[in-house]
């Protein structure tokens, strides 16, 4: 089965203004859905700008997306922080493969 | 890319003797935290470690950078971990679809997501949450897994990712936020949300 983007770009806004203010029901309104798609890159900061300034537009008024936003940037946060396993010391064979390797002239 | 990696292999491509020890144990460390963050256990982890790194001994001078050297051993050190024997009791094999990661059920009936009381310091520190984030890497399907643990974990570019798996940057991208929102909504079943009265000043 193929993998597809499913939303790749933030779409333009259209209809009548502040409709992002108006209480919605999340995951099932499409601009939700859309945003929900480029949170990822929003966060990394790989979202151009046009898409960026759409989707800080559509936070201001929905409470669930910037809360969706607020855990998922928490989530990313912990992966980076999670503590480097126990290590074992190298086994004496890589020890000297790779001793030879970096001195050999 | 990951720093640590990337001076390690500067240090053993320069061939200085005072710096050895430490460029080795850098890049042991490294390599067998990847391959215990992918597989999920400590033989694949040392398995990964020593056939990677004695890959690296017989290929170190065929890269003209530290930059490409790395790239190239986060790969040997991926394909290792495909191989590994021991299929990880998680690991389900499947595509994540965006829809089904839709904030779920539980959380649209009781008015949408909500922000967390947890920091991102508590639950690396809270054992038991820590364990549920770590159940939650392990749980994704390996091209989701790999993807993320190469971003978040390894700190690679989006295009090192890309490189490193063979895939498109778009794909990488996409791959990363399933794999982050997979994660995300499994930890949102153990975290207490903010209450109401104090939201906005969480």
């Amino acid at each position: 089965m193929p993998e597809r983007r499913s939303h790749p770009r933030v779409p333009r806004r259209r209809g009548k203004r502040g409709v992002a203010a108006r209480s919605h029901g999340h995951a099932t309104d499409p601009r939700c859905r859309r945003i929900f798609a480029a949170l990822s890159e929003y966060l990394d900061g790989e979202l151009p700008a046009p898409d960026c300034r759409e989707l800080e537009r559509h936070l201001k008024g929905c409470k669930p997306c910037l809360a969706f936003l607020a855990t998922l940037k928490k989530t990313i946060q912990a992966c980076q922080d999670l503590p480097v396993p126990k290590v074992p010391p190298p086994s004496s064979r890589v020890c000297a493969a790779l001793r030879q390797a970096a001195f050999r002239r | 890319m990951n720093t640590q990696v990337e001076q390690a292999l500067e240090i053993l491509k320069s061939g200085d003797p005072q710096a050895f020890e430490q460029a080795l144990a850098a890049l042991q460390s490294a390599v067998y935290s990847f391959g215990m963050r992918v597989c999920g256990n400590r033989e694949d982890a040392e398995d990964t470690a020593q056939e990677t790194l004695l890959r690296l001994a017989r290929q170190l001078r065929d890269f003209p950078d530290a930059r490409a050297l790395a790239v190239w051993l986060y790969k040997v050190a991926k394909t290792q971990c495909l191989m590994s024997r021991r299929k990880s009791k998680f690991a389900p094999a499947h595509l994540l679809s965006l829809e089904a990661l839709l904030p779920n059920h539980e959380e649209r009936s009781s008015g949408g997501p909500k922000s967390w009381e947890i920091t991102p310091e508590e639950i690396v520190l809270r054992g038991e949450i820590r364990d549920k984030l770590e159940e939650a890497i392990l749980a994704l399907p390996k091209p989701y897994r790999l993807v993320l643990i190469l971003r978040d974990m390894e700190q690679l570019e989006t295009r090192e990712v890309a490189e490193v798996m063979g895939i498109s940057e778009d794909t990488a991208k996409m791959r990363l936020h399933r794999a982050r929102v997979s994660v995300r909504n499994a930890l949102a079943k153990y975290v207490q949300p903010v209450d109401p009265r104090k939201e906005g000043h969480a």
